[in-house]
């Protein structure tokens, strides 16, 4: 019977949660200035590829570098696909477009969708072979396979238009979306993870002679937590593409998939929390810091604008991290709907008490 | 009838010959010891046997079926557990979750299945649930079931791995050393425990051990191996009073000194 209403307690907590969210997004997306939106559209998608990367580094343990070439993937099959035909005319100005791609466009929900679904079908070609390697030949390879994707996209000019990218993308990425497709995120992998699958793709991460003597299956359950980050890290990079309004291959550099490692490993490699709240915080830290790149003058001391010093000041956070919280900030600590209503209950119980 | 076969396996790592000609014909219901010096092929042979090695010469049959060359998850599905030498237990999952990953081989819920929370999932999840719960109390861990697992003291450990082994429902088991670290006393509790379960999991089990004590307590028959070779084969006393394996436990005869 208690377990009955609490619950239902849950269920309520949540409902609140959802339309807190919703009014939030509604207001933002009417009240606040472009640069702010653009800033919380960034920490949605920074979110949905923290998460899908935890699942496959932080959860699976397997170290993988090729985020990148997963969004680049997503971003560009989404793009070809929304971009109305007069755009691509416009954009193909060098060498055409070839035939089916010149006179096709959906609308960006499908485009998002095959998006994910055309880089989990690369997921799985890479995967199948490559999670054979362990550890740091498998960081290898994937970066290999993320650099091959850019290489392929700047040479594949009837394509992807090659090093032009494309440019004047419909800007259809807002808060509905980004932050919707975030929530979407946490709630498939956390699901995921909690179940059955997910105690096996711990174990893999734990001890994977043991998962494996324990009737684990290691290839189908490796390939499938590749092919699900894979998935999301597509719908990200789509996501992506349509914010920025223009990508070209160089957009989705190893520079984008260390950004990514960075959330995961300040977060917590198998933390969902930590990646949310350290990838919100990087997407704002990003445009807070501009200001460092600026120059500066100290006691009278002058310093020119240096670009990249941002990188250096994440890189010294990064440090800091691994020397001083071994395992990211929140470990794999999770804070549940449990925690939120048993800190929420026992601090309204404690004004009861007080008053 | 016979449960298991191993009809003279051979396994070669380079020119070193770890195992050679290994044969052993257990019966359903049979509690078998396995011992030898260090690095005579004991843990090989649980190697051969659960797959994780390919035998070079000979097959190896599991209720007349061929199992040579089969996935070591496939043969754990078909019903071989083990648990090993040096502790391998996932030391950052919970007790309670180190035995249902064990379930997790007869889970017929697909994937979406299971993240949508579907009622065909929900209620296999609860089944494995108290499975793995029921297998706890066997072990006498049902109150440490939220822990981690790597925080447990030695012993438990030990139980904790034999628990997670029991869970993909074995008809073999093959212990590798399980009273290794343990004092007299949880040796002696360790001895009923074996016997408890094989008789309520009617299992079949192959023990390797060096606790002398506990392979002449338990085990009907006993193999000798050294250097790769079954050097002898027979009850306890038999074992205790060959030749050959004196000479193997204490070296050259005595005359030569």
């Amino acid at each position: 019977m208690k377990k009955v209403k609490k619950k239902s307690n849950y269920l309520s907590l949540k409902i609140i949660a959802i339309l807190g969210v919703i009014t939030f997004i509604f207001i933002a997306q009417r009240s606040f200035d472009a640069y702010v939106i653009r800033i919380l559209n960034l920490c949605g998608i920074y979110v949905i590829l923290g998460v899908s990367l935890n699942l496959i580094n932080g959860f699976t343990g397997q170290f993988s570098l090729g985020h990148a070439g997963f969004m680049s993937i997503g971003a560009y099959a989404s793009a070809l696909l929304y971009m109305s035909p007069e755009l691509k005319e416009v954009n193909y100005f060098i060498t055409p477009i070839i035939w089916p791609l010149s006179v096709i466009q959906i609308p960006f929900i499908f485009s998002l969708i095959i998006a994910g679904l055309v880089s989990a079908g690369v997921g799985f070609l890479v995967g199948a072979p490559c999670l054979r390697l362990k550890g740091d030949y498998l960081a290898i390879v994937t970066f290999g396979f993320s650099e091959i994707i850019r290489v392929l996209f700047c040479n594949l000019q009837s394509i992807t238009n090659g090093p032009l990218g494309l440019k004047g993308l419909p800007s259809y990425t807002d808060l509905w979306w980004t932050w919707g497709i975030a929530i979407l995120t946490i709630w498939f992998i956390k699901n995921l993870i909690n179940s059955s699958y997910g105690r096996a793709l711990k174990s893999i991460r734990e001890d994977e002679v043991a998962a494996e003597a324990m009737g684990v299956n290691l290839f189908y359950h490796k390939v499938l937590s590749f092919v699900i980050g894979a998935f999301f890290a597509g719908i990200g990079g789509a996501l992506l593409g349509s914010l920025v309004m223009t990508i070209d291959p160089n957009t989705f550099s190893f520079f984008m998939t260390f950004q990514i490692i960075i959330i995961v490993i300040v977060g917590g490699l198998g933390s969902i929390t930590g990646t949310v709240i350290v990838g919100a915080a990087f997407a704002i830290l990003m445009e807070v810091l501009r200001s460092v790149e600026s120059p500066m003058s100290f006691f009278g001391l002058n310093i020119p604008g240096i670009p990249g010093m941002r990188m250096l000041i994440f890189s010294i956070l990064l440090m800091i991290v691994i020397l001083f919280f071994h395992q990211g900030l929140m470990g794999t600590k999770e804070c549940s709907w449990e925690w939120l209503y048993h800190k929420f209950g026992r601090s309204k119980k404690e004004i009861e008490e007080g008053s | 009838m016979s449960i298991l076969k191993a009809d003279y396996i051979t396994i070669r790592f380079g020119g070193l010959t770890a195992v050679s000609d290994f044969y052993l014909n257990l019966e359903e219901g049979e509690l078998v010891g396995l011992i030898g010096p260090n690095g005579a092929g004991k843990t090989t042979v649980f190697n051969m046997l659960t797959g994780v090695y390919k035998p070079t010469k000979g097959e190896i049959y599991f209720n007349n079926k061929e199992i040579t060359r089969k996935r070591i998850d496939k043969i754990t599905a078909l019903g071989i557990a083990r648990t090993f030498q040096n502790i391998r237990l996932f030391t950052n999952l919970s007790v309670l979750d180190n035995v249902m990953v064990g379930c997790h081989l007869r889970l017929k819920s697909s994937v979406l299945n299971a993240i949508f929370y579907l009622p065909q999932y929900s209620q296999e999840e609860s089944y494995m649930r108290e499975e793995a719960e029921q297998l706890l109390k066997e072990v006498n861990l049902e109150n440490l079931k939220n822990n981690l697992a790597g925080g447990l003291p030695y012993g438990e450990q030990r139980k904790l791995e034999i628990a997670r082994a029991l869970a993909t429902r074995p008809k073999l088991l093959l212990l590798d050393e399980p009273a290794a670290g343990m004092n007299p006393h949880e040796t002696k509790d360790l001895m009923i425990f074996i016997q408890r379960i094989q008789e309520k999991f009617k299992l079949t089990i192959i023990l390797i051990e060096h606790d002398m004590k506990v392979v002449m307590g338990i085990c009907k028959r006993i193999l000798v191996l050294d250097y790769g070779k079954t050097i002898a084969e027979g009850n306890p006393v038999e074992i205790q009073h060959n030749p050959e394996v004196i000479k193997a436990y204490l070296g050259v005869e005595a005359h030569y000194a």
